[in-house]
This record gives structure tokens, sequence and C-alpha cells, in this order.
């Protein structure tokens, strides 16, 4: 019993002996060390299983010193023990949220591939059964109301092909505008680093500019103004959404095309936003010609509300001028059916988005021609009739008085 | 009762304040450097500890060790102060700890400590207060110094 107690305590003695041994110094840098590969592992970290490994790390490191905090809260002044195993945890923490967030984002942008390449055949078979709709009704010598069936069917597929492509834009302005600076980075050198081709976003936006600029240039008389308003639409959709997305979109897929996928879009859109407006512009013009709404002329925004607004100011004038006739009133009547049932439902939601009339400017004519319906009202014939009757009397009673 | 004189009294109270402004002193201060400061001279024998903000040449110190001071042959000088302010220096090789004292613009030998007749392989400071603890890593001598030499030498584990 008396041997094994002392060779207890010799193993203490030799232990703590080996423990006094160390040098100090050799323990602050072996920390240091470990917390420097530790650091660099957490920022060179691909995925979470990585984190999760190293918030391990850490703590075995945290247990391996903790005999040596005090001597480490000295030697690693202004740092600390607690602090530099604080800051190790907190980096490996935020570097986790992050790389969440990117896999998270990478599944998204997955998905968002296989829609792409969806979208690429499904706009391809829309824009195939367009073209050959167009074509046949170019050519058509059937009759009026076969043709007119042809037409509807035309317009239904632009249409359906459109809001497939306002569908594609919401999806992707969604996705990468939720990412960050340093997630599209990542995300960059992913697509690069995979080797695999996914589906491109950027060719898909450039052949969607390209196969809208074809169809406006094609001039058919299927299209109606309702067309073209969306189409004007669309156009304000894709450039608004390419100037907030577009860098982000070309740091993923440009590879080290940027500057050449940026000139070719940018100059792809001015053409499209051009013939858009024109075409638009004309066909609301012809449409109002068409309907006996005589506004003067306009030709952008801000001239299509001043004729609106001043074709209804003169037509309260000229209201008041001709009281006693119905004229005016069957004017406000036409002017009416078109603004209800055209701008207040059918377009409005073109109008505000193609921001062709603002919403004030909407509610400022509509206040406008509640006015115009008041001033235009013709004066009822019983009421001349009566008013006439009450001034006879009024004059035989003056003159009634007079002779007495 | 007699009363002192006053300009005697004045003087005496000149005397202490005078000389209690000139002699003002702070004691128990400890500058202990709990971990030592390994340092890496340059080719011209110039170390620099950023953390202490102390620079001084090395060369000396080897010429003391080896009587040549034509190149640099130290690799680290490691160097560590007590509580009572000398600084204890030595190198890889030396077969002496220099225990200096700071002065004006330089160091001072208080004492040279023979540590190793065939040189230290790797030395290293621990603070231990009161002492400053050297050992060699390599084959685990320990010392237990202060300013005024070895207090004692640990068994080789």
């Amino acid at each position: 019993m008396k041997n094994s107690i002392t060779t207890f305590v010799l193993i203490l003695i030799a232990t703590v002996s080996v423990i006094a041994q160390q040098s100090d110094y050799k323990i602050k840098k072996e920390f240091e060390n470990r917390t420097g590969d530790l650091k660099i592992a957490i920022s060179e970290s691909k995925n979470v299983k990585d984190i999760d490994s190293l918030l391990l790390a850490i703590d075995d490191l945290a247990l391996d010193f903790k005999l040596h905090s005090e001597l480490l809260d000295f030697g690693l002044y202004p740092e600390s023990y607690q602090s530099s195993i604080a800051s190790l945890k907190e980096s490996a923490r935020a570097t986790e949220y992050k790389l969440l967030i990117i896999e998270n984002q990478a599944e998204r942008l997955s998905l968002l591939s296989s829609q792409v390449s969806s979208y690429k055949t499904e706009i391809a078979i829309l824009t195939q059964k367009g073209d050959s709709l167009r074509k046949e009704i170019m050519a058509s010598q059937a009759s009026e109301e076969r043709l007119t069936e042809l037409v509807k069917e035309y317009r239904k597929s632009v249409e359906q092909r459109d809001d497939f492509i306002f569908g594609m834009i919401d999806s992707l302005f969604i996705t990468y505008r939720s990412l960050g600076n340093e997630e599209l980075r990542e995300l960059a050198k992913q697509e690069n680093e995979s080797g695999v081709v996914s589906e491109n976003p950027l060719y898909l936006l450039s052949t969607v500019i390209k196969q809208n600029i074809e169809s406006l240039k094609a001039e058919s008389n299927a299209l109606f103004i309702e067309d073209y308003l969306r189409n004007y639409v669309l156009q304000k959709k894709i450039e608004n959404a390419w100037k907030q997305i577009g860098d982000d979109l070309i740091l993923v897929y440009g590879n080290s095309n940027n500057l050449n996928w940026k000139a070719l879009i940018n100059k792809d859109l001015k053409t499209w936003k051009a013939s858009a407006s024109y075409s638009m512009w004309a066909s609301l013009d012809d449409y109002m010609e068409g309907q006996g709404v005589e506004i003067g002329a306009f030709d952008d925004n801000e001239s299509f509300f001043n004729a609106l607004d001043g074709f209804i100011t003169t037509s309260i004038n000229e209201s008041d001028e001709n009281i006693l006739t119905s004229t005016t009133y069957d004017d406000f009547l036409s002017f009416s059916e078109f603004w209800r049932s055209k701008v207040l439902d059918e377009w409005n939601h073109y109008l505000v988005q193609g921001e062709l009339l603002t919403v004030n400017q909407i509610a400022s004519i509509d206040t406008k021609v509640d006015d115009w319906r008041e001033h235009s009202k013709p004066v009822p014939g019983a009421l001349i009739i009566l008013f006439g009757v009450g001034f006879v009397a009024l004059v035989g009673f003056v003159v009634a008085l007079v002779k007495k | 009762m007699r009363t002192f004189p006053r300009p005697l009294l004045f003087i005496i109270t000149l005397l202490f304040f005078g000389s209690a402004c000139r002699t003002f002193v702070v004691k128990d201060v400890n500058y202990a450097q709990s971990v030592e400061s390994v340092l890496v001279p340059t080719s011209k024998g110039e170390v620099y500890d950023p953390r202490y903000a102390l620079s001084f040449n090395i060369l000396p110190f080897q010429y003391q060790e080896y009587r040549d001071s034509s190149k640099v042959v130290i690799e680290d000088v490691r160097l560590i102060r007590n509580e009572e302010g000398y600084y204890f220096i030595t190198a890889n090789g030396f077969s002496h700890v220099y225990v200096m004292e700071p002065i004006k613009s330089g160091l001072k030998l208080k004492k040279k400590i023979e540590v190793s007749e065939e040189g230290l392989v790797a030395p290293a400071f621990n603070m231990r207060a009161p002492f400053v603890q050297l050992i060699d890593v390599e084959t685990s001598k320990t010392f237990n110094l202060t300013e005024k030499g070895i207090q004692s030498r640990e068994k080789q584990s």
C-alpha cells in the first residue's frame, strides 16, 4: 500500500515537473497557431457540415487550453482566452449563416435553372405557334368568321407568351435581388468551378428581347391596343429588372463576356423600347380616333395626360355654353364609356405599370369627368315649360299690380 | 511656553517639501512580464519587441558569448522582465543568462549567470514569481533565477 502511494506521488511530481517545464511562450504560440488555423478553415468552409465540425474543434481548443487561460489572458493582450474562443465561435456562426443562405440560394438557383429551361421551351413553342398563326392570318383567304377566330387565337397565344415572360422576370428578380454581393460572388465561383453549364438566364433574356423586337417589326394587323400596352409594360418591366439585377446576372453567368453581355442587352432593350413605345402610342391614338374621342396629339406620358385633361376642360366649358342642347351630353357619354370601360377597368393595370398615367392623374381626370357629367346634363323640357309659365305669370302679376 | 523661531520653521518646511519633490517615489511597482518575448534579430542584430516597445542590438551579447560580432548567428532572442524590472536575456547556444538593468538609453549588466557549459539548446523563460524560470526544452534543465543568480536548480525529469 505504502509503495503504491509513493509511486502515485512520484508520478504526480513527474507530471507536475513536465507541466512546469513547458514554455509559456510555446503554449501561447500553440494557441495562436491553432486559432489561426481554425480561422483559415472557417473562411475556407464550403458547407454547413464543415462548420459543424469546426465548432467541435473550437470546443476542443477551449478545453485543451482552459488550464492556461490565465496565462493566455496576459499573453494574448489585448485579446484574451475567452475573447479568442468567442471570436472564433462568432466567426464560425456567421459563416454558417452565410453558407446556409448560399446553400438555400444554390437550391433555388438549381430550381430556377430548370424553370428557365422549361420557360425556354415554352416560349419557343408559343412563339412558333404565334408566328404560324400570324402567317396564316396574312395569307388567309378564309371566311371572315374563320379569320376572326384565327386572330383571337393568335392574340391569346401572344398573351400567354407575355404572361410567361412576366412570371419568368418575377422569378429571376426575386431570386437575384435577395442575394448579397458576397453570396453572388460565391455563386459565380461555384458556377465556374462546377464546369456544368446551367441554363443561362442571360441567353433567355436576350432571346426574349430579340423576339419582341421582331414581332413588333412584323406589324401584324392582328394585334390590338391591349396587346401593344402589354408589350410596352413588359419592356418596361424587363428594363427595370435588368437595371437592378443585370449586374448580378452578369457576375454569375457572364463568364469572361461581362462587357459584351451588358452592351448587347442594353442596346436591344433600347431598340425594343423605341419600337414598343411607337407602336403603343400609335395604336392608342388609332383606338381613340376610332371611338370618336378627339383629344388631340400625344406621343408620351406627359402629352397624353395634358391632351386628356385639356379635352375634358374644354368640354366642360362647351357644356356650360350649350345648356339647352344635348349634343355635349352625347360627347360626354361617349367619352365616359371609353373612360370607365377601358381606362378604369381593362387598361388600368397597364397604364399604371407602364407609367402612362399615374394613379393621381387618373383620379384627377376621374373627378373632372364627374364635373363634366354635371355640366353637360341638358335641362329637361318640362322644366323649361314650367320656367316659361312661371315667368309669364310673374309678368302678368306685375302688370296687374301696375294697373291697379 | 517657548515659541519656535518663525524663520527656522519656514526653512524646515521648505526643506521638507523640497526634498519630497526631489525624491518622489512610488513603491511596489511590478515590472514583471507574464510571458517572455521571443525576438528575431535583423541582419544588423537589431531586435524590436512591439508589445513592450523595446529595441536594442543583440551583437554586444553575442560578442560576450562568442567573442565574435562580425555577423549575426543568433536565431531567436529570449527576453523577460522580472518583478523588480531587470531584463533577463539569453538565446539558443548561449551559456549565460544576462541580467540587465535599464539605464538612460541603455542596458547595464547586473549579473551574468552561467547556466550551461555546452550552451542552451532551446531556452525559454517563464515567469514564476518571484523567480524567472529558465528551461531548456531540449534537455529539460530548469533553473529558478533572480537578478542575483541561480536560486534553485530543479532536477531533470
